[in-house]
């Protein structure tokens, strides 16, 4: 059993609880000891970074100084923006010796530095790896054509997050071939879905999200499997606004990748929260053999 | 002696917000050195 600490951050325990079930569910299968840090905070994510540039490194190395006194030496954050930030943050610090002192000084306690920061898709394709996956996958995705979105945050910049390619990551894609799905080549993968918009500006969320839906739907997809909270939202919960701006039925359901994993290692549908989505997945599931 | 049922122990809570507010506080104290 690996024993690591868990960040769910903020959108995981409020708009994403799906992605935070799921994770938490098929990890457990995989044989990862999720430790869910005690008394965590806000990660800062888009809104310390326009604030200030000490409070947006000293929010995360706050969490992570936490995984230190836990006596633990990684965490896993499954929201891609959560990822990034406390990956940044880390960087910086290790790199900086006066950021580093200012940012003890906020904490009022010394920072090690020394957590190593991972997604669960880099822990399962690289700590556990997709044969031993697809060896676990009791049930097949049977050809289901999906495309994989990773969004803006999870594979850039790639000297930071470095485990993935940051102009054509595969990571999704190979897991999606290893669970028998059909892995879409298509262009929008790291597109941004507009994400730092969603509430001030949802002009720019509906165009830029729009032309994700329709590559995926050009690529001929049956749903689009994503890694990060924000995406997933501006995805499926603006879809029917993106409909309308359009004038074009799009309904396309919008998994997360550790909904899809759920299901094949023959998890209940209901905990793995496949019925909370706004568009539907039940009919592309269904015939693949999965019933919502 | 206290008698049993007469007193709610309140486990220890912290608030994240007022963390977060806290850690604001002391960045806008030490950005304004």
């Amino acid at each position: 059993m690996m024993k690591t600490a868990y960040f769910p951050g903020c959108s995981l325990h409020s708009t994403a609880k799906e992605y935070d079930a799921s994770w938490r569910l098929t990890s457990r299968k995989l044989g990862i000891e999720l430790q869910e840090i005690p008394r965590w905070i806000c990660c800062g994510a888009a809104s310390a970074q326009v604030t200030s540039h000490l409070l947006s490194v000293s929010l995360p190395c706050r969490n992570l100084a936490l995984v230190e006194e836990m006596g633990l030496d990684t965490v896993i954050t499954p929201c891609a923006a959560c990822f990034n930030r406390l990956k940044v943050a880390n960087q910086e610090v290790a790199e900086n010796l006066q950021l580093k002192k200012d940012v003890e000084e906020v904490l009022g306690k010394p920072y090690g530095g020394k957590v190593t920061i991972k997604h669960p898709l880099e822990v399962i394709v690289k700590d556990i790896g997709l044969e031993e996956v697809r060896k676990m996958a009791r049930r097949k995705l049977q050809g289901l054509k999906i495309a994989s979105y990773y969004g803006c945050l999870l594979v850039r910049p790639p000297k930071v997050t470095s485990f993935d390619d940051p102009e054509d990551p595969q990571s999704m894609d190979n897991l999606v071939t290893a669970l028998g799905g059909e892995a879409l080549p298509w262009a929008f993968k790291t597109e941004c879905c507009g994400a730092s918009f969603s509430l001030s500006d949802t002009d720019i969320v509906f165009e830029l999200s729009g032309e994700i839906l329709n590559g995926a739907l050009e690529a001929e997809a049956e749903c689009i499997i994503v890694a990060c909270p924000l995406c997933q939202s501006n995805l499926d919960l603006r879809q029917k606004g993106i409909e309308k701006r359009y004038g074009k039925k799009l309904n396309l359901p919008i998994l997360y990748f550790t909904e899809l994993l759920g299901l094949t290692l023959d998890m209940n549908v209901r905990e793995l929260g496949l019925s909370k989505h706004m568009v539907s997945p039940a009919k592309i599931l269904e015939k693949v053999g999965f019933e919502i | 002696m206290l008698k049993k049922g007469k007193i709610k122990l309140i486990p220890e809570k912290t608030d994240p917000a007022k963390e977060v507010r806290n850690l604001m506080r002391r960045v806008e104290t030490l950005e304004s050195q």
